[in-house]
């Protein structure tokens, strides 16, 4: 029995204030508080209230056919905790539900994996927890970062006792395979690694309100009938993306949410296929085939790699900077101070520091709010520089 | 100043004529204007058959001051030579000294006043910085003044008019290129400095600030903001090794034949 497996990243970084060299030892903090609170009700507004509404609906019409999955951030469940709490008691009434499955992921929504295993596994601890308090849910499945995943995380997040783990479909991991099989990550003997059909899982993200695109307007017949067309016994198709698409990447005006409304249905329709979450899928699939993934592999831009985030001087000067202070900010066995360390770990600051403008110029200067990423660079290091000095 | 020339020339000869925007009375003399520079350059623009603007900075100025239709406006950018015998010099300097240039004329439209008040903050931070403020003008005595009574003139130098291969050579000393200027229909020596690998800073009223993506960009007026990117591109190799890598790229995209080509095809269309 074929299944689709939906699962939606729910992310909202700290932007940090305009920081300039002067500001430093003023003993000022680093968010802009007011213009995150903004951007989240405004978001909440376009897109979690709306759109968890009608998964709410979608799921009771569907009885226990319909299901989802959720991976949210820590950094983004303290802020709606914060400025927002409407649309924290709309996830936990999904999570009443019993058809939804959230998912781990590091609290900070950080790339600590990469340059501090000590934190990384705390960080995912703390999500787990916090998962836990707000859902009541164990996590049983994983998922890093931007979807960033080699060999390394899996043996790791086997170990930690997961039962799944997610990544991109990219090809060059794949080749020839196809991304709808359940494979076996290379060195694991229980983990079950799911991946993302980026073909799919874009139509939806990417192109839905793209007039050039040939396929222009996408309806859910339409796309539940390409879904259908990958019948075979055993496949999933894995359709993750960023939450905001409904409502915010893709404005309401579009259509995007009639589309949402419409496309389980049409989906159900065909009686061979369901909706199940990625710990259901690892449950009822066994891996078609072992899949070695020894260089890290993400969902970004063209080149699925880590060069969104640490790709050029600025970031990796950045990055290095930041993680070469773990001792330091852990010896002062303040929880302020580490908690505030976490904070700075956020992968968007390096993300806004990126300088690929040119190939996917269009999507890195939609999601940053800076000039250009040598000013987030400054700013990055001039706060750097202030926290170093608290220290 | 030659308008009425080609107006004339015009008439005499029968054949169009436009005009090619480098400078307006608005960026030389900000809001108080000469009324009769205005009035000539007005007839100028209403009477040319086609105008091309050295930017989209410019050409907003031409529509939004002079009230031309848009329409009768092409923007070609500026772009920068390259000088064959450039030689690459290489300059002993103070271990750690950092020098950051000022280049161009000291008058009003070239901010040199924010550049020195930049420069105070600058040395707030770091010690071991020389400013050099090379060219002449009107405003150089205040500037002069200024400096003294911020008791800098020790980390500043008034370098004078450079020619040739003096400004090669400073240039290539440089660490850091900054053009503060109030209004800049185009500039073109921050190409110049790039050619250099020096980094530099535009002020975003400027004509070239539409063209580079890997400059840093400040509002003239802004003095703080000037000086904490003065001293992010000082304190940073990172920083300084990327802008200029980056540079070094658009650069190649940036040469007089296209612009040539650009002004050719306008001659072209209006010619007919």
């Amino acid at each position: 029995m074929p299944s689709v497996c939906c699962y939606f990243q729910v992310h909202q970084p700290l932007r940090h204030r305009h920081f300039t060299v002067f500001d430093i030892k003023q003993g000022l903090s680093y968010e802009d508080e007011e213009k995150n609170r903004q951007i989240l009700n405004k978001v909440a507004e376009k897109c979690y209230l709306p759109t968890n509404l009608i998964m709410l609906d979608l799921i009771r019409k569907y009885g226990g056919n319909f299901r989802i999955s959720f991976s949210i951030t820590g950094v983004m469940l303290e802020q709606l905790e914060r400025f927002n709490p409407e649309v924290l008691d709309s996830f936990k009434r999904l999570a009443d539900t019993g058809c939804v499955e959230f998912l781990s992921e590091t609290y900070y929504h950080s790339l600590a994996f990469l340059y501090s295993m000590r934190e990384f596994r705390e960080q995912v601890e703390l999500h787990r927890k916090k998962i836990k308090a707000l859902f009541g849910q164990t996590p049983q499945t994983f998922r890093n970062t931007e979807l960033i995943y080699n060999n390394d995380l899996a043996r790791v997040i086997e170990k930690m006792h997961y039962t799944a783990i997610l990544a991109e479909g990219a090809d060059h991991i794949l080749g020839w395979r196809s991304p709808n099989r359940v494979y076996q990550p290379a060195g694991c003997a229980k983990l079950k690694l799911l991946l993302r059909n980026y073909r799919l899982s874009d139509d939806i993200a990417f192109r839905f309100s793209n007039r050039q695109w040939p396929e222009y307007p996408l309806t859910a017949d339409k796309f539940a009938h390409w879904i259908h067309q990958t019948d075979a016994a055993g496949q999933t198709i894995n359709l993750f993306m960023d939450y905001e698409t409904f409502g915010e990447h893709q404005w309401a005006d579009t259509g995007i949410l009639e589309f949402l409304r419409a496309f389980p249905g049409e989906v159900l329709k065909h009686p061979e296929f369901r909706f199940q979450t990625p710990m259901e899928i690892a449950r009822d699939h066994n891996p078609a085939a072992p899949l070695d993934v020894p260089n890290p592999v993400s969902w970004a831009d063209v080149e699925r790699d880590l060069t969104a985030w640490i790709g050029n001087p600025l970031q990796n000067d950045a990055i290095h900077a930041l993680y070469g202070m773990e001792r330091k900010v852990r010896k002062t066995k303040n929880a302020g101070i580490l908690d505030i360390w976490r904070r700075l770990q956020t992968s968007d600051h390096f993300y806004y520091m990126c300088t690929k403008w040119f190939a996917d110029g269009d999507v890195h200067k939609y999601f940053n709010p800076y000039e250009s990423p040598y000013h987030a660079y400054i700013n990055y290091m001039n706060i750097l520089a202030d926290f170093s000095d608290a220290i | 100043m030659t308008v009425h020339a080609g107006i004339e020339a015009r008439r005499a000869s029968g054949r169009p004529y436009i005009y090619h925007v480098h400078s307006l009375e608005f960026d030389r003399s900000g809001e108080n204007i000469n009324r009769q520079v205005y009035d000539v350059e007005r007839y100028g623009l209403e009477n040319a058959d086609h105008i091309i603007s050295v930017s989209h900075y410019t050409k907003d100025t031409i529509v939004n001051r002079y009230g031309i239709n848009p329409d009768k406006v092409t923007v070609v950018h500026n772009a920068v030579s390259r000088s064959e015998g450039r030689i690459r010099c290489r300059i002993e300097k103070r271990p750690g000294e950092k020098i950051v240039l000022f280049l161009g004329r000291i008058t009003f439209q070239k901010g040199p006043d924010y550049f020195i008040e930049a420069a105070a903050r600058v040395l707030e931070k770091i010690p071991n910085v020389t400013f050099v403020m090379a060219g002449a003008g009107d405003m150089m005595p205040r500037m002069i003044e200024r400096v003294a009574q911020l008791r800098m003139g020790r980390y500043f130098h008034f370098a004078g008019f450079l020619k040739g291969d003096e400004v090669e050579r400073i240039y290539a000393m440089s660490d850091l290129y900054v053009m503060p200027s109030v209004s800049e229909p185009f500039g073109i020596s921050p190409l110049e400095a790039m050619l250099y690998d020096v980094p530099v800073i535009i002020s975003k009223q400027s004509g070239v600030s539409e063209i580079l993506h890997h400059a840093l960009k400040v509002n003239f007026w802004d003095v703080n903001e000037l000086a904490d990117k003065m001293i992010g591109a000082l304190r940073h190799p990172a920083l300084v090794m990327e802008m200029t890598a980056r540079s070094r790229e658009e650069l190649k995209n940036i040469h007089w034949n296209a612009a040539a080509e650009k002004i050719l095809s306008v001659y072209r269309r209006v010619c007919g």
